[in-house]
């Protein structure tokens, strides 16, 4: 019951007063007229022209099957569809926040890319999740570079991103091989999909990886912290002149 | 588990409304009757208002026997009502857009159907009293205090604004009141 704010109030009581009494006299008016309309229907219920068809019957039961499971249905989810919203909301919300702001979930996120990845015939060197503690390594400062360049290539560009380092060697025909640097926060992926050969062999004391394909040589291997790779997109560079440069790699102080 | 509760209300609720449709179909059909004077779109109004009752259920199965025919009989009143009213629209465009001359001489079906309802039975003591309230004050009580619609519904159905229709009830109540013997006039001269 509503509190009122004059309850003594004679114009206020007057009015609820008028209201329950009208709300009475509406009540027994329904109750009478519902008793003549009751007498009314046991008359015509005598003759046949006033009974629904077998047809109409049938129609009413069909629409009835179809209309109140939907009401049925609408009315419950009247009641969990606010609670589904709000929960689906905090599950995004939580899953977004914890993927931002903690390291151990955002390693997770990438190992799981990882593993869908490796179902495409992708090989990708991931870091070992149980090493990574604090494995952020600045590519502005110290770097590594091959001191061994095949004959014939020279440093044209060297491209700094946050957690990659590209040096790109170039001969006179501008054919070009690639040095890249990755730390180990950051993945590498090499397609070995119809490749011509795949060799897994030691470079510079690490599991490395040798992959000829199309022409195109690539050399895969890890030091360190580092995820390192020697691209060549000439079939005239030797397997043995890349694996060669590689394993020259080097500390740059 | 939800599936089995749902399966078991529709059931229960199918049965009920069905039983309703097959005892008061010949009242409802005379009184669909009454209003459109078409027995070819009688059927479909009764089972649209008994489409419209899914709804109140609860409250159907709550109210007295008496009670709950009344809220039939005027729930198709409603349906019925609107057919006609739109059915009278779509008649008024039609031969509004031929030639105006006719549109002139077309009956006003919803006049007529007012009319038909003064036509009604003389009820005893209250009942009779409360029938000679004008029609539309009678409907706006029923509407107000036995089906209990909000403000907004009251005023679709009745084509009225919203923001009137408190006013609109509080002076078929005060009529209601002058027609059940003149006390409350008595009360508001002291």
């Amino acid at each position: 019951m509503t509190k009122r704010s004059k309850p003594m109030d004679q114009v206020t009581l007057k009015e609820e007063y008028e209201e329950i009494r009208i709300k009475m006299i509406m009540s027994r008016f329904a109750e009478l007229e519902g008793k003549m309309f009751m007498k009314e229907n046991e008359e015509l219920s005598k003759e046949p022209f006033y009974h629904p068809s077998e047809n109409a019957r049938r129609k009413f039961i069909n629409r009835l099957r179809f209309r109140l499971p939907i009401y049925h249905m609408k009315k419950a989810l009247r009641f969990s569809y606010p609670r589904l919203v709000a929960v689906l909301i905090f599950l995004v919300v939580a899953i977004f926040t914890a993927s931002l702001t903690v390291d151990a979930v955002r390693i997770k996120v990438l190992n799981l890319f990882i593993q869908i990845k490796e179902e495409y015939a992708d090989i990708r060197m991931g870091q070992d999740p149980q090493q990574s503690e604090d494995q952020n390594v600045p590519l502005n400062g110290d770097n590594v570079m091959p001191t061994e360049i095949p004959s014939g290539y020279h440093l044209t560009a060297t491209t700094d991103f946050q957690n990659m380092r590209i040096v790109q060697y170039e001969n006179e025909r501008k054919e070009n091989i690639l040095f890249q640097s990755n730390n180990e926060n950051s993945s590498m992926s090499v397609d070995t999909e119809d490749a011509d050969e795949v060799t897994h062999m030691i470079i510079q004391g690490e599991t490395g990886l040798v992959i000829r394909k199309q022409g195109r040589t690539s050399v895969v291997w890890r030091k360190g912290n580092q995820l390192l790779s020697i691209i060549g997109s000439s079939s005239n560079l030797s397997k043995e002149a890349l694996i060669k440069m590689a394993e020259s790699v080097q500390l740059q102080k | 588990m939800l599936s089995l509760f749902l399966t078991i209300s529709d059931e229960s609720d199918r049965e009920f409304l069905t039983n309703l449709y097959e005892q008061y179909y010949p009242l409802l059909k005379y009184k669909a009757y009454e209003i459109t004077h078409d027995y070819g779109i009688v059927e479909d109004l009764i089972q649209e208002a008994f489409l419209k009752l899914i709804p109140k259920i609860p409250l159907l199965r709550s109210l007295a026997c008496y009670k709950m025919i009344s809220y039939l009989v005027y729930t198709l009143r409603n349906v019925s009502i609107d057919y006609v009213r739109k059915r009278n629209r779509r008649s008024k465009r039609a031969y509004a857009s031929s030639t105006d001359n006719v549109a002139d001489q077309l009956p006003d079906l919803l006049a007529a159907t007012e009319e038909n309802y003064m036509r009604q039975e003389r009820f005893e003591e209250l009942a009779q009293a409360l029938l000679q309230l004008p029609e539309k004050d009678r409907n706006l009580l029923f509407y107000k205090y036995n089906m209990e619609m909000d403000d907004r519904e009251i005023a679709e159905l009745l084509e009225i604004p919203a923001q009137h229709v408190r006013q609109y009830v509080s002076r078929a109540r005060e009529r209601a009141f002058r027609i059940l013997g003149g006390d409350h006039r008595h009360d508001k001269e002291k």
